[in-house]
């Protein structure tokens, strides 16, 4: 079937459909799975907490220093473009919206599925290959509540928190560019700032942030529960974690940027 | 009792077992003795309930495996200690916290708390270790230590059974002789009912009340160690002296 695959281009269409179908449902049941675990707070509690320091508390100093950039760039290409065209103002409003709606988000979400989904796929993926996922079932626990549901659950919660940080910053860092390298006050800032923003763009920042979070730790989890083939199918399972929730998170900018705005 | 009939498996497009019977009764020490992957361990694994036949049956105390749910296939965990290939020790843990993974209840439920150091130290005493490791991380250990400290976290507490995957792949001979005199001793000494899969006819010779050769996806030959070293099968012979030429017959 495989080596009649390679000759028409068809079926080896057919193949990676039938594969991609097999992914879907496997992670259907992966997530099923990891909402049944939700019964058994003794087991993922405390590893919750741990997840929760080591996405939240240790992605931290990345966030800020992206976001930190995002908002210093944001008001220079703004100040760029507009001279002399529009009143300085709008700066306010480009780079507060674009932080809350787009960047904030976005950026935090992509530079996470680089260090925490990397860092879950490579781990859980090594678990599985060298049998200590087995080994924990042979212990009588459940390896979705131990391993899986932690980890998603720590994402949920530390994404939004980390969204947070990286509005506030973008937008401080934004205003401070501003101030120092454009014509223009606090008070212009500040004008422009409020002049399109709503409170539904707080929540749409959040939701996203909720959305990210689940994304880049799910796909990761999955990819590494299920890893084969020793250090190289680590190796190659962390790659595809990556690529894979990175696209995950740009298609539900998408859908959630449709649906919602 | 550990009984095995007719168990087929396939993996990868292939027959990795071909219809398996195996029957391993209260007390024995069974060994299974074949090549690089003949499906030594893959047999292994369906007795614990990791891998689900795709023909055939595993029983185990009148269980079929295959038919227990959740809180069944926890019970029968909780009754059986496997002993991984590689140790499978937990690489985030230490070895007092690895070993206190190995704490299973009647029920097949986690123990509830941290067992006390003097539990951790007993169980390492019984493989031999002293107890001072205990706070060491699983890198920090050998080869040898590790495999008993797999072997410390199988017998963390009662069990009826203890399955080792491949005990003496990749220790130098002398460790090697430790570890095997380690099993027969926690069966002389926990009285339990053993399966050893390996490659090591030495390990099979000096652990082994009688000895499978599986061949193929099927139980080629099977009996004592005396038996063994006189039988006559071309695939047996093979075997006890390395000839790769009898075994591809």
């Amino acid at each position: 079937m495989r080596a009649s695959a390679a000759a028409f281009p068809a079926l080896r269409f057919m193949n990676h459909a039938v594969d991609l179908a097999a992914h879907v449902g496997r992670f259907g049941l992966l997530m099923r799975d990891v909402v049944r675990a939700l019964g058994d707070v003794r087991t993922y509690g405390p590893q919750t907490l741990a997840q929760a320091y080591e996405i939240g508390v240790r992605s931290l100093p990345i966030v800020f220093l992206i976001s930190a950039f995002a908002g210093v760039v944001m008001a220079l290409q703004a100040g760029y473009q507009f001279t002399g065209t529009v009143p300085w103002s709008i700066v306010g409003s480009i780079v507060t919206e674009s932080i809350l709606l787009e960047l904030g988000p976005v950026l935090t979400a992509l530079i996470l599925a680089g260090r925490v989904g990397a860092r879950i796929a490579a781990e859980l993926g090594t678990m599985r290959v060298t049998e200590q996922i087995d080994a924990l079932e042979t212990l009588a626990r459940d390896p979705v509540s131990y391993l899986v549901t932690p980890r998603i659950l720590a994402g949920a919660l530390m994404v939004p928190v980390l969204v947070v940080f990286a509005d506030a910053v973008g937008i401080v860092s934004g205003w401070l560019a501003a101030v120092g390298t454009l014509p223009m006050t606090t008070t212009d800032f500040l004008e422009g700032a409020r002049l399109y923003n709503k409170p539904f763009d707080y929540a749409y920042s959040e939701i996203k942030a909720l959305a990210f979070g689940l994304a880049l730790t799910a796909v990761p989890c999955y990819i590494g529960f299920h890893a084969t083939g020793g250090a190289e199918g680590v190796g190659r399972a962390t790659t595809r974690a990556v690529v894979a929730s990175s696209v995950m998170i740009l298609l539900l900018n998408t859908l959630l940027a449709k649906m919602l705005l | 009792m550990i009984e095995i009939r007719n168990l087929r498996k396939w993996l990868g497009g292939s027959a990795v077992l071909a219809g398996v019977d195996l029957t391993v009764r209260e007390g024995e020490t069974a060994v299974v003795i074949g090549g690089s992957g003949a499906g030594k361990s893959v047999l292994l694994k369906h007795i614990v309930g990791l891998l689900k036949p795709d023909e055939g049956e595993v029983w185990v105390d009148g269980e079929r495996v295959a038919d227990l749910d959740r809180q069944g296939l926890a019970r029968l965990r909780g009754k059986i200690g496997y002993v991984f290939q590689g140790s499978a020790l937990f690489d985030s843990m230490t070895v007092a916290e690895n070993i206190a993974m190995g704490c299973i209840g009647p029920d097949g439920r986690p123990a509830v708390g941290r067992p006390a150091p003097e539990e951790i130290a007993r169980c390492l005493r019984i493989v031999n270790l002293d107890p001072s490791v205990m706070h060491l991380m699983p890198a920090e250990l050998s080869g040898g230590m590790r495999k008993r400290v797999g072997i410390a976290r199988a017998v963390a507490c009662p069990r009826r059974y203890l399955l080792y995957d491949e005990p003496t792949t990749g220790l130098d001979p002398m460790t090697a002789d430790v570890i095997n005199r380690l099993i027969v001793d926690l069966d002389d000494r926990l009285g339990v009912t053993s399966v050893v899969v390996t490659h090591d006819m030495k390990t099979a010779f000096a652990v082994g009340d009688w000895i499978a050769l599986l061949h193929e996806g099927t139980i080629r030959w099977s009996g004592s160690a005396e038996e063994m070293s006189h039988a006559e099968d071309p695939i047996v012979r093979g075997f006890l002296e390395g000839r790769a030429d009898l075994l591809a017959v």
